[in-house]
């Protein structure tokens, strides 16, 4: 029977980009369905306002919330809906999704990362497993993103560098802020081993698209130069230009037609005017961020699926996780170091791009009796938003700051002062208090349930950040950074989540089986990070890549 | 980029607070108010004309002008800003209830305090009504938002009615990015 597509994909970020490109590149008919706008590189402005103060990029929470569960301090949980708080957990809904926003700081995951209960054995309150497939697996695909997405960087050996296929990365390191020369000298006296931050950011052109022009507007914000490797520059363009894709922007999809044998025959959206639509295809691919792939899944019970799609055990939603760790940072004094190096310090545009991985596992008995699994610290100028720099002056010893001392105060900090951060990157425990199921009073401008995110964190994450921002502070005091200060939590980094559909062997205790398929659904593929039964201590969107072009080839095969 | 949690507040826990607070000195707020009502039928405004004066005196207050060496909020713009904000088609109404009843608050503290209206006070009693203000949790809030509007006026894009001619930016020797926001293409037309 004819089909509308060989392949229908629901999301067109980071998960999607890499089934949209290499299936369309095979000759197969591709229809992608994206909820948000298509917007081109021609659409991006570096305008605060949009990217950073309102919605610019994610829908209104009045007609698309979100239920956020957390814990009180009396240790009661608490739903509310973000309507109400505002707490979004939205992320870049356009064509590309939230990878045109994206900071493109690229770690690769490290071996240990997948097999996290066999290296350190289990965690009281923790659903720690191992993954299905090794590095080994994960590598060639690794090795892929680095050419056909683009990233920027320079191989120096430390102590947790991964295993590689080939020696260098294929695109050279970005231009350094001066600043990165102080951060090394810094990291050599306290012994550390400091090496370049790789970018999914090209530094020369290459494929059309053409290198980074330094703007100093980068994370949160769209690139006008297609340099930043998004899954709509480096992927989703040459996929449509084969003429076997076709991607159709505003189309909410809201359900996963099942046949009576479990396949999945036909998704239902909405499209722009609001009316039903649907597409049908030998192959369904669900891509649309964490918590809105969990959300269809459940929202699409069937005939062999009584509870949700792929939910016959009751995992679909379970083991959300995000990026547990914390921020920090200090200030640069033009009164510390000079008028000369202070101007150098104010220069925008060119990237620090440093990190640290001495401590990816922390191997120290004054503080753990036994190894347990650290992180990654990246570091990074402060991001030149003149609106949330001028918010840090809002409030002073705990009341509000107005009148000539805000003057002064604003005068001073933006004038004399550069402000230097870090972020941790740590494992946030898969828990079970960390999950997404469907709220049973909010719905959607288009009467449909909406996500409620139970937001649980293991207390073990703390102690992990907590480690490691005391060895950030460490960097930052050196290099004569003053009032410097770190902030780690169990408060989730929105943008930075995984997991709820996980993979693995035992159709028990997970969704997918370990090629991304619905254990009992042989035509449905999960592809962006909620295949994550662990998350790494890195950023996700690599990763993310990187199984979806590995994903793309187990699709190829059942073609 | 990580974001941390916002702070958590929640909406009912204002408006509770509301009604108790505005039962303070309710009883002036007749008298003042209608001085300039009348003035500003058919303006489009979501202000009266005393609205916008008290306004304009606590954003100079907030953030007071040193023109030419350094901007005032009034030189940026701000209550421009405020206007075009609240027109945003999503504007939060719970937020636009809490700009208006702001505005009350501080007229009526003015008139207890020290029996004038608030853009008529030196500039030392001024100070004293809005730390006034600012003890209440209500008066507060509304004050950090007023103060949020400053800082937005003064520091964002000027297609959005506020930094006028660039002030803010040239100031704080702020470098704006490019390609910069065209007026077709502001985040409510997104």
């Amino acid at each position: 029977m004819s089909k509308d597509a060989d392949v229908c994909i629901v999301g067109s970020g980071a998960g999607a980009g890499p089934i949209a490109y290499e299936l369309a590149m095979a000759g197969y008919k591709v229809i992608v369905l994206e909820k948000g706008p298509w917007f081109t590189e021609k659409d991006f402005y570096k305008d605060e306002m949009a990217c950073c103060r309102r919605n610019g990029y994610t829908p209104p929470l009045s007609e698309q919330p979100q239920v956020i569960e957390d814990q009180q301090s009396d240790g009661d949980w608490e739903a509310e809906s973000n309507r109400e708080t505002g707490w979004n957990f939205w992320n870049g809904n356009m064509v590309g999704g939230s990878s045109n926003l994206m900071s493109g700081y690229f770690h690769r995951m490290k071996p240990v990362d997948f097999r996290l209960l066999s290296e350190f054995g289990p965690i009281n309150g923790a659903n720690v497993v191992d993954w299905p497939i090794t590095y080994d697996d994960m590598e060639p695909y690794f090795t892929k993103v680095e050419n056909v997405v683009g990233v920027s960087g320079k191989v120096v050996h430390h102590p947790f560098l991964e295993p590689r296929s080939v020696p260098d990365f294929p695109f050279q390191p970005l231009a350094e802020h001066v600043v990165s020369d102080l951060f090394d000298q810094a990291c050599q006296s306290l012994g550390y081993h400091s090496f370049p931050l790789p970018r999914a950011i090209l530094s020369r052109p290459f494929n059309k698209r053409n290198a980074c022009i330094y703007s100093g507007y980068c994370g949160s914000y769209g690139c006008n130069t297609l340099a930043k490797g998004s899954a709509r520059a480096a992927l989703l363009n040459d996929a449509v230009e084969t003429g076997n894709c076709e991607i159709r922007p505003h189309s909410m999809v809201y359900k996963l037609v099942t046949n009576n044998s479990g396949k999945v025959r036909e998704v239902k959206y909405y499209n722009q005017d609001g009316n039903n639509s649907k597409v049908n295809a030998h192959i369904f691919v669900v891509a649309c961020q964490a918590v809105e792939s969990s959300r269809l899944l459940l929202l699409s019970n069937g005939p062999k699926h009584a509870h949700g799609l792929g939910n016959n055990t009751g995992q679909v939603g379970k083991n959300l996780i995000f990026s547990a760790g914390g921020v920090g940072g200090g200030d640069f004094h033009e009164k510390d170091f000079g008028e000369e190096l202070f101007r150098q310090l104010q220069i925008q545009g060119p990237f620090v791009n440093r990190a640290l991985q001495d401590w990816y596992v922390i191997n120290d008995h004054n503080e753990f009796d036994h190894p347990i699994k650290g992180g990654t610290i990246d570091f990074l100028l402060d991001h030149n938003n003149p609106i949330r720099r001028a918010m840090r002056h809002k409030w002073e010893d705990g009341k509000l700051n107005w009148g000539r001392q805000l003057k002064q105060d604003l005068d001073y900090s933006f004038k004399k002062t550069r402000r230097f951060q870090f972020e941790i990157f740590c494992d946030w425990l898969p828990n079970d208090n960390c999950y997404v199921s469907l709220s049973k009073k909010e719905k959607d401008k288009w009467n449909t349930p909406v996500s409620k995110i139970r937001v649980g964190y293991h207390e073990h994450d703390l102690k992990v950040g907590e480690y490691l921002a005391e060895k950030s502070e460490n960097v930052l005091r050196t290099m004569g950074a003053r009032d410097v200060y770190s902030s780690v939590s169990g408060a989730p980094p929105t943008n930075l989540m995984a997991g709820g559909c996980r993979f693995g062997n035992d159709p028990e205790t997970s969704v997918l089986d370990k090629d991304c398929r619905v254990h009992d659904c042989e035509n449905l593929f999960v592809t962006d990070g909620s295949f994550m039964p662990t998350g790494g201590s890195v950023t996700y969107t690599w990763t993310i890549y990187a199984n979806s072009f590995r994903v793309a080839d187990k699709i190829k095969e059942q073609l | 980029m990580k974001p941390l949690k916002r702070s958590h507040i929640t909406r009912r826990l204002f408006i509770k607070q509301s009604s108790v607070f505005s039962a303070i000195g309710s009883f002036t707020l007749s008298a003042c108010q209608g001085v300039f009502t009348k003035k500003n039928k058919n303006t489009g405004s979501p202000f009266t004309e005393y609205d916008k004066t008290t306004l304009r005196a606590v954003f100079n207050h907030l953030l007071p002008s040193d023109y030419p060496d350094s901007p005032g909020a009034n030189d940026v713009n701000v209550l421009g800003f405020l206007k075009r904000t609240m027109q945003d088609p999503y504007f939060d109404s719970y937020d636009k209830r809490i700009i208006f009843n702001g505005v009350r608050w501080i007229q009526e503290t003015a008139i207890d305090m020290f029996d004038n209206y608030f853009h008529a006070l030196s500039d030392n009693d001024k100070e004293a009504a809005l730390r006034d203000l600012e003890t209440y949790s209500n008066g507060e809030h509304w004050l950090s938002m007023m103060l949020t509007y400053i800082f937005e006026a003064l520091l964002s894009d000027p297609v959005y009615g506020g930094n006028t001619d660039q002030l803010g930016w040239r100031w704080l020797n702020h470098q704006p990015g490019y390609p910069r926001p065209i007026i077709e293409k502001t985040y409510d037309k997104l």
